[in-house]
C-alpha cells in the first residue's frame, strides 16, 4: 500500500521541525561548566569612577589600550600614554597621522559597529570610548573576555579637565595628566586676567558647513566668551545634538558682528583651503556689506589647533583677534607648538598652516 | 428540489439589493440568472454560495438548510464559479484545480483529491495544458479550468458568476454547453449568472429574471420570456419569437427604423396591449 | 471542439494518487531537505567567519565544551569566547531573524495578493524603529531595561498594521490603495524619527541613528532566545493555516469563502502573525529591509507558490540571505563592520528592482 501523501506532508513537518528545534536547543543546552586553567589571579586593583559614573576595576594601570575618539587619544598621547594604544577607531586614524598606527589596527569605521574579535584579538587591558559610542553594548560584549570598558568623553569641553584626571588614573599617569591640566590653567589663567575689563566683541562663528553657527551649551561658545567674545546668536534656541544650528544667511547680515570665525574639520595633515574658503566667504550672496568681511576680520581654522585641548587653544587664537592690545605680548603660535610638540610629540612645521587670522591676509575692501 | 431558495433579502449597508427572492431549482436542471446590471445577480449568487450572509429568508441544498451548516459542509455542497479574473502569483492548472479540494482536505491533499482533480481535469479536456501556467492560457481556457476547479470540489449545486461575459462566442457556446452536459450527467444543479438572452434560452431548463432586487419571471425560456416583462426589466423594445421550440428575444425596430428605448417605451406599451 | 471524457462507470474506485504528482512531492521534500541541510552547513561555516582566525576544529571543540563542561586552556579561552559568545549569537540572530522577516513577507504577499509587499512596504517596519526611538527619547539619559524598547517598537508596529488594515477593510480598499498608504506610513515615520533624532541629546541620538540599519553586532544569547522562540511558535501556527492562505492568494476572498475558509477571521490572525514577527527582529535588531520581499521570491523560484512548501522555504532561504550578508559584512573591509542592513540592502536593492521589471514573466 503506497504510502499517503498525507503521511508525507506530517513526515515533512516533523522534519522541518526538528531540524528547526535543534538551533535553540544548542543554545539551550549550553550549560556545562566550563573553567579556564591557568586563569591568572590578580593582586593589585585600579577602581575608578568614569564618565558615566560607572566604577570600573582594572587590574592595575593599563599597558595597552583600546581608544576610539580622535580628541581621547590626544589626550592620551598628551599624557604620555600615546605609545601603550593599540587600536583606534578609523577617524583617528584620518585625523591623527602621527599616531603611528597601522590599517589593522582599527577596529571600527566610527562610533559604533565595533568588532569586538578583533578588540579582543589585539589583548587590551582596557578600552576607551566616549558617551556617544555604542559603550553598553561594548561593555557587554567585552565582558566575555573580561575586558573592561571606560567611559571617556575628551570632545566635552565641559567636562576636559574630569576627563584628564580620569585617564591619567587608568594608566597610573596621574603627574602626565597634571602637566596638561596646569598647562590648560596657564592658558585659562591668562586670558582671565588680560580679559577682566573688557567690551565682548560681537562674534560670528562658523563650523564645517556654511551658515552652521553654534549655541549656548556648545564648547565653541563657552570658547568665545572666554576670549572675551560674544556670540551674536546666543538668543537662538532649537539647535541639534551638538547644539549647532544652521541660520539664515540674511540674520548673520542683520546682527552685523565684529568678527567672523570658520573652523573646518581637524586634520593633522595640513590642508590649505584657506585661500578658498576666503573667497567663498567673501562672496557670500548679500554678505558683502559685512564690515566684518570689508575690513578683513575673518579667521579661518583647521579644528585640529583651535578644538585642541578643549578648545583652550582656539579661546587664545580668538582673544588675541578680538582684543590685540589686552592680548600684546602673548603669542598663540608659541602655545599651539607647545601643544603640538611637548604634548602631541610630532613636528609643528608652520602654524600658518593651521589657523589664519586676520592679520595674515588683508582682503580688499 | 436540488436548490431552494425561499424569501431571500440581502442588503449591504441601507442599501437593499435583493428583496424577498424565492425560485427553486430540481436537481439536473440548468438555470439562467438572468437581468441587467446592478439587479443582484451577483449578490444572489454569492449569497447561495456563502460568500454573503443573507439578512432574512432560506436556501436549502437538496432538504438541508446551509445556514444550519459550517462553512466547511456548505463548501462541500455548494461550488462557486467566479469571473476568471487576474492572478497576481503563477499557478499551473493542475494546482488551481486543486484549490477546488480545500474544504476537503486537512493540511496536505490525499488520494482521493489527486484522483478528483484529475478526473475534473480530464473531463474539462484540461489534460494537455494541465502543467500550463493559468495566465498563459486563452480565455476559455481559463474559465473551463475554474469549472474544473468547481468540479473538482464534487458538490451538489454549482454556481457560475458571468463566466462568459468576456470570452469569444465559442468558448461563450462551449461554456454553456459544457455546463449543461455536466448537469446532465451528474445530476447537479447549475445556476449561472448571465447577459445573454437567447443563449439562455437556447442552453438552460430555466430562467430566472431579477430586477431591482426582485424576481420578476421565473419558468421554462418558452414561458418565462413575456415582451413586457422584458421591456420593463431592460428598457428595451423587445419581441419575443417562437422559432423549432426556441424561444428567441429580438430588438424591436419600428417604422421609423429605431428601436425605442428608456423613456421612449411608454408608447409601444400602449400600442402592444392594443 | 472541446470535449468532456466520459466519466469512469460507477463501479471503479477513484485511481490512486498519479505517479507525476508523487513524484513532484518528493522533488519537493528533496529540495527542502536540501535547504535545511544547506542552512545547517552554511551556519557551521560562518561561525569560522571573521577576523581572529578560527577554524571548524576550535568550533566543534567549543560548542562541545559548552554543552558538556570541561576546562579550557587559557590560550583557548579567547578563542571559546569568541565562537560562544560573539559569533554564536550573531549567526543564530542573523538566520532566525531573516527567517522571521522572510516569514513575515510570506504571509503579507499571500493575503494581500501582490508579490512586492513586505513588511516595511507597510510601514511595518519603520513605525517599530519610530517606537523604540521614542522609548530612548523618552528614557533620555537613564538606562532603560532591555525589553522596554522591544515593547515600544512592538506597539507601535501593531497599532500601524491595526491602522492600515482598519483603514484597508473598512473602505474595501485596493491592494494598490493599501500600498500606497504603507508608503505613506513609511515616510511619516521616517520623519518623526528624525524629528527625535533632531532633538536628542548625543547619548540618545547615537542610539536612535543605530536603528536606522539593521545590525547584529550586538548580538547576545537572550537576542537569540527572544526572536527564535517568537519564530518558532510561528512558523507551525502559519503552516497550520497554509491551505487557507493558498485559496485567499491564488483564488481571491470571494472564491475562498465559497471553499470554506473563514477569510476574515483568519486574515486578521495571520497580519498579526506577519506584524510581530516583523516587529521583533526590528526590535532586536533594528531595520532590515529586503529580507522580506527577497527571501520569499527565491523561495517561489525554488520551491514554488504552495505555501505549504513555501513558507518553510522562505524561512530557510531568508535566514540563508542574512546570514550571508552578515558574513560579507564581516569580512569585506575587515577590521571593520558593515552594519548587515546595509549589505543586504546591496543585495536586495537590485533584485527588488529586478523583480518590478520582469514582474510578468518571473514567478514560476
Amino acid at each position: 500500500m503506497t504510502p499517503t501523501l498525507r503521511s508525507h506532508g506530517l513526515r515533512r513537518r516533523t522534519l522541518l521541525g526538528t531540524a528547526l528545534a535543534t538551533l535553540p536547543v544548542l543554545a539551550l543546552a549550553a550549560c556545562g561548566e566550563v573553567t579556564v586553567e591557568d586563569a591568572a589571579s590578580t593582586t593589585t586593583t585600579l577602581t575608578l569612577r568614569d564618565d558615566q559614573d560607572r566604577e570600573v576595576v582594572l587590574p592595575g594601570p593599563a599597558q595597552r589600550a583600546v581608544v576610539l575618539n580622535s580628541y581621547t587619544n590626544e589626550f592620551l598621547r598628551a599624557i604620555g600614554a600615546g605609545d601603550r594604544v593599540v587600536g583606534v577607531d578609523r577617524a583617528s586614524l584620518d585625523r591623527l597621522p602621527y599616531l603611528d598606527l597601522t590599517e589593522d589596527q582599527v577596529i571600527a569605521e566610527g562610533l559604533d559597529q565595533l568588532n569586538y574579535e578583533a578588540i579582543a584579538g589585539l589583548e587590551p587591558d582596557v578600552v576607551i570610548l566616549p558617551r556617544n559610542a555604542v559603550w553598553q553594548e561594548a561593555a557587554e560584549q567585552l565582558s566575555a573576555f573580561d575586558i573592561p570598558v571606560v567611559v571617556a568623553t575628551a570632545w566635552d569641553t565641559e567636562v576636559v579637565d574630569e576627563t584628564l584626571t580620569l585617564l591619567g588614573q587608568v594608566f597610573g599617569l596621574e603627574d602626565g595628566a597634571t602637566t596638561v591640566l596646569d598647562f590648560r590653567a596657564e592658558i585659562a589663567a591668562e586670558l582671565e586676567e588680560r580679559l577682566a575689563d573688557v567690551e565682548p566683541v560681537d562674534v560670528y562663528f562658523e563650523t564645517v558647513e556654511p551658515y552652521l553657527t553654534t549655541l549656548p551649551g556648545s564648547g565653541f561658545h563657552a570658547m568665545i566668551l572666554a576670549a572675551g567674545g560674544r556670540n551674536i546668536f546666543d538668543d537662538a534656541s532649537g539647535g541639534d545634538a551638538q547644539e549647532e544650528l544652521t541660520v539664515d544667511p540674511a540674520e548673520v547680515v542683520l546682527r552685523d558682528p565684529e568678527f567672523i570665525v570658520h573652523e573646518f574639520e581637524p586634520s593633522a595633515a595640513p590642508v590649505d583651503r584657506f585661500e578658498a574658503l576666503r573667497e567663498e566667504i567673501t562672496s557670500r550672496p548679500g554678505w558683502s556689506g559685512m564690515s566684518a568681511l570689508a575690513e578683513g576680520r575673518l579667521a579661518l581654522a583647521n579644528g585640529w589647533a583651535t578644538s585642541a585641548l578643549g578648545k583652550s587653544l582656539g579661546a587664545l587664537y580668538l582673544a588675541s583677534w578680538l582684543h590685540p592690545e589686552e592680548m600684546d605680548g602673548v603669542d598663540p603660535d608659541a602655545y599651539l607648538t607647545r601643544w603640538v610638540t611637548e604634548f602631541q610629540d610630532t613636528e609643528l612645521p608652520d602654524p600658518t598652516a593651521y589657523v589664519q587670522g586676520p592679520t595674515d591676509e588683508g582682503t580688499s575692501a | 428540489m436540488s436548490l431552494s431558495v425561499q424569501h431571500l433579502s440581502f442588503a449591504y449597508g441601507t442599501r437593499q439589493i435583493l428583496e424577498d427572492v424565492t425560485f427553486e431549482v430540481a436537481s439536473g436542471a440548468f438555470c439562467a440568472l438572468l437581468g441587467p446590471n446592478g439587479s443582484g445577480k451577483s449578490t444572489l449568487v454569492k449569497a447561495i454560495a456563502g460568500v454573503h450572509r443573507a439578512r432574512s429568508g432560506s436556501i436549502a441544498v437538496e432538504g438541508r438548510d446551509t445556514a444550519a451548516l459550517g462553512r466547511r459542509e456548505l463548501a462541500r455542497v455548494v461550488g462557486y464559479v467566479p469571473q476568471a479574473g487576474d492572478a497576481p502569483f503563477d499557478l499551473t492548472v493542475r494546482e488551481a484545480v486543486m484549490l477546488g479540494r480545500t474544504p476537503h482536505f486537512g493540511f496536505a491533499p490525499r488520494a482521493e483529491d489527486h484522483a478528483a482533480v484529475e478526473d475534473a481535469i480530464q473531463r474539462m479536456g484540461l489534460s494537455e495544458i494541465a502543467e500550463r501556467s493559468l495566465s498563459e492560457l486563452s480565455g476559455g481556457q481559463q474559465q473551463r479550468a475554474l469549472i474544473a476547479r468547481a468540479l473538482a470540489q464534487n458538490t451538489r449545486v454549482l454556481l457560475l458568476d458571468e463566466p462568459t461575459s468576456a470570452l469569444d462566442l465559442r468558448y461563450q457556446i462551449e461554456t454553456l454547453q459544457l455546463v449543461r452536459r455536466i448537469t446532465r450527467e451528474e445530476g447537479i444543479s447549475a445556476l449561472i449568472a448571465i447577459h445573454d438572452l437567447n443563449h439562455a434560452a437556447r442552453y438552460c431548463d430555466q430562467v430566472v429574471v431579477l430586477h431591482g432586487g426582485r424576481l420578476v419571471a421565473d419558468g421554462a425560456p418558452q414561458h418565462a420570456y413575456e415582451e413586457a416583462t422584458l421591456r420593463t426589466v431592460y428598457e428595451v423594445d423587445v419581441e419575443v419569437t417562437g422559432h423549432d421550440g426556441a424561444v428567441e428575444v429580438r430588438p424591436r425596430i419600428d417604422a421609423a427604423g429605431v428601436t425605442r428605448t428608456g423613456g421612449e417605451l411608454a408608447d409601444t406599451a400602449e400600442v402592444a396591449a392594443r | 471542439m472541446t470535449a468532456t471524457a466520459q466519466r469512469p462507470a460507477t463501479g471503479e474506485k477513484a485511481a490512486p494518487a498519479p505517479t507525476p504528482a508523487r513524484r513532484r512531492e518528493a522533488r519537493t521534500v528533496a529540495v527542502l531537505v536540501g535547504g535545511v541541510t544547506l542552512s545547517l552547513l552554511a551556519l557551521l561555516v560562518s561561525v569560522t567567519v571573521g577576523t581572529a582566525g578560527i577554524g571548524i576544529g576550535d568550533v566543534v571543540r567549543a560548542v562541545k565544551v559548552s554543552i558538556v563542561g570541561g576546562t579550557i586552556s587559557a590560550d583557548f579561552a579567547s578563542t571559546y569566547s569568541v565562537i560562544t559568545q560573539l559569533r554564536l549569537p550573531r549567526v543564530l540572530l542573523a538566520f532566525t531573524a531573516g527567517a522571521a522577516l522572510s516569514v513575515s513577507g510570506v504571509l503579507m504577499q499571500g493575503l494581500l495578493r501582490n508579490p512586492l509587499v513586505s513588511p516595511f512596504t507597510l510601514g511595518v517596519s519603520p513605525a517599530a524603529a519610530f517606537g523604540a526611538a521614542l522609548v530612548i527619547t523618552l528614557a533620555g539619559s537613564s538606562q532603560l531595561p532591555a525589553w522596554a524598547t522591544i515593547a515600544g517598537a512592538m506597539v507601535m508596529a501593531l497599532a500601524v498594521s491595526a491602522l492600515v488594515l482598519g483603514i484597508a477593510t473598512a473602505r474595501r480598499m485596493a491592494v494598490a490603495t493599501l500600498l500606497l498608504l504603507g508608503i505613506a506610513m513609511t515616510q511619516i515615520f521616517e520623519a518623526l524619527t528624525s524629528a527625535l533624532q533632531f532633538t536628542a541629546n548625543e547619548n540618545t541620538l547615537q542610539a536612535i541613528i543605530r536603528w536606522t540599519f539593521g545590525s547584529v553586532n550586538d548580538a547576545v544569547w537572550s537576542d537569540v532566545h527572544i526572536v527564535g522562540g517568537v519564530a518558532l511558535i510561528a512558523l507551525p501556527l502559519t503552516l497550520f493555516f497554509a491551505k487557507d492562505l493558498n485559496a485567499i492568494a491564488f483564488a481571491g476572498d470571494d472564491a475562498a469563502r465559497s471553499f470554506g475558509v473563514n477569510v476574515g477571521p483568519i486574515r486578521i490572525g495571520l497580519i498579526s502573525l506577519a506584524v510581530a514577527l516583523a516587529a521583533v527582529v526590528v526590535s532586536f535588531c533594528g531595520i532590515i529591509g529586503f529580507v522580506g520581499l527577497v527571501g520569499p521570491h527565491i523561495a517561489r523560484l525554488a520551491i514554488g507558490g504552495d505555501h505549504r512548501h513555501l513558507l518553510p522555504f522562505a524561512a530557510l532561504s531568508g535566514g540563508l540571505l542574512l546570514l550571508v550578508a552578515d558574513a560579507v559584512g564581516r569580512t569585506v573591509i575587515a577590521p571593520a563592520v558593515v552594519p548587515v542592513g546595509i549589505v543586504v540592502a546591496f543585495i536586495g536593492g537590485p533584485v527588488f528592482v529586478y523583480l518590478i521589471l520582469t514582474r510578468r514573466n518571473t514567478l514560476k
